[in-house]
């Protein structure tokens, strides 16, 4: 007669391990990708469990020796709490069990907000709540962006009192250009041009203006675009602004 | 069947023609071709390559903030004669630029960048060195963009470089007019070896040059 092998999980007979053991090997199978959270958790807390038990009567009690753990919905609302965890599979592997989403790794420091954000082109970085980021990133670009189109009105128009007329109508000329490109979403670029244009005419004359009209009285405009190019330019105004504005012959009159 | 646009241009370059004993020849040639083509395109990106694996990338979803926030990094210090990018010691002093001694002058630089410009359904990678950076930058130099341009106010150059960098690269920014040299290197076989792009000029729509688009 053969042999016959039968093959039966193994069951300890030590009691206090025992349906620990079982249970832990159902949650393995059963849970799959959270297998190996699940394990450290498990024996961690397990452990816990038999340390009280230990302190207790050692004799054989008829009380329940189930393992009071958390049930499966509650190890997946902890999970789901680390969104930017859940990104790399790989950080399951390396979660702690002591490590709660309250870590400094996670939490999104404000102090640290800005040094993140420039090294942001170099680097990637997960946030465990992009909205918060998000949302004073928001209020910084909306606060730059409303200085900047504040400054380029304040700082656009001649200062009164000032009767300079060739000013005057270097600024009605680009004022004139600034009102038409800017209801055009696609001339973003041509609009800041003129009014940056504007700022530095109202801010620091017209001589360069003046000096290129000279020479325009003697060579056509092709050629004393030439010398416009020899100069050195002035931070902030394009030379084919002032391209535009002897073509628009702004000192006809002067 | 051309795979791209640059196909033909290729297989152009490879070709050059010469009078030889009073008769044109057709030979093929291996030196490196220069071309100069001047095209209306969109700037899709401009990215700033800081060492060998890091650069700085700017494009249309690239904040206004953001933007402001990079400009540290685009920019370099250099030598002032040959635009060398000079480097600190432990003391962070900068160390000489032995090409150019006695000529000890600093100078901060825009990094030359590398932009990428779209025509629908091509794109094309350009060189775009220091100088053109800052024309297209409305000649601010990236000597002050620390420096506020009205006292009374505490706007600052950098801010209206970082303005101009947006909205160069929105999504809904007019193509504009380009000046590009391409160099072209094929083999014997018209294989092509290399191929290089670099902007010349840069032409917003401000005065309209009427130039025609080649690609």
């Amino acid at each position: 007669m053969a042999p016959v092998t039968s093959f039966e999980p193994h069951i300890s007979h030590n009691k206090d391990g025992a349906i620990a053991s079982a249970f832990r090997l159902r949650m393995v199978s059963v849970l799959g990708g959270l297998a190996v959270f699940l394990v450290s958790f498990l024996k961690c807390f397990g452990e816990r469990t038999m340390a009280a038990r230990d302190a207790t009567s050692g004799s054989l009690s008829e009380e329940s020796s189930a393992l009071d753990l958390p049930s499966v919905c509650d190890i997946r609302d902890y999970v789901l709490q680390r969104p930017s965890q859940e990104a790399n599979s790989e950080a399951f592997s390396s979660l702690e069990f002591h490590s709660l989403p309250c870590s400094s790794d996670v939490d999104p420091d404000t102090s640290n907000l800005n040094t993140e954000h420039n090294n942001s082109w170099a680097s990637e970085n997960f946030w465990l709540d992009p909205a918060v980021k998000g949302q004073s990133e928001k209020e910084e670009d909306d606060g730059l962006r409303k200085s900047l189109d504040r400054f380029y009105e304040m700082f656009g128009h001649p200062q009164p009192g000032s009767a300079n007329p060739l000013s005057a109508s270097v600024c009605k000329c680009l004022s004139q250009k600034i009102t038409q490109l800017r209801g055009q979403e696609s001339q973003k670029y041509a609009l800041r041009s003129f009014q940056m244009a504007r700022v530095i005419f109202n801010r620091h004359g017209c001589s360069v203006l003046q000096r290129h009209s000279r020479d325009t009285h003697f060579y056509p405009l092709e050629e004393g675009s030439t010398s416009l190019n020899d100069e050195k330019p002035n931070p902030g105004l394009s030379k084919d602004i002032i391209h535009f504005l002897l073509q628009q012959n702004v000192m006809k009159d002067l | 069947m051309k795979k791209n646009k640059f196909e033909g241009l290729r297989l152009k370059e490879a070709f050059k023609l010469t009078m030889e004993k009073g008769r044109i020849m057709l030979r093929k040639t291996t030196s490196p071709v220069h071309r100069v083509i001047q095209i209306k395109a969109q700037i899709s990106e401009l990215a700033f390559p800081i060492t060998a694996t890091q650069k700085i990338a700017l494009n249309a979803h690239s904040s206004l903030k953001s933007i402001f926030s990079s400009l540290p990094n685009i920019v370099y210090t250099g030598c002032a004669k040959c635009g060398l990018e000079l480097e600190t010691d432990e003391n962070r002093i900068y160390k000489q630029c032995f090409s150019c001694l006695p000529f000890t002058m600093k100078k901060i630089y825009y990094r030359p960048a590398l932009m990428t410009i779209v025509d629908g359904r091509h794109d094309v990678c350009i060189r775009v060195e220091s100088k053109l950076i800052e024309k297209i930058l409305l000649n601010i130099s990236a000597d002050c963009l620390n420096r506020v341009i009205v006292p009374s106010s505490e706007i600052t150059y950098g801010m209206v470089v970082a303005d101009l960098f947006h909205s160069l690269l929105a999504v809904s920014a007019e193509p504009c007019v380009l000046k590009i040299q391409s160099l072209f290197v094929s083999d014997e076989n018209s294989y092509l070896l290399q191929q290089d792009f670099s902007l010349l000029d840069f032409y917003p729509d401000i005065v309209k040059h009427g130039a025609d688009a080649l690609l």
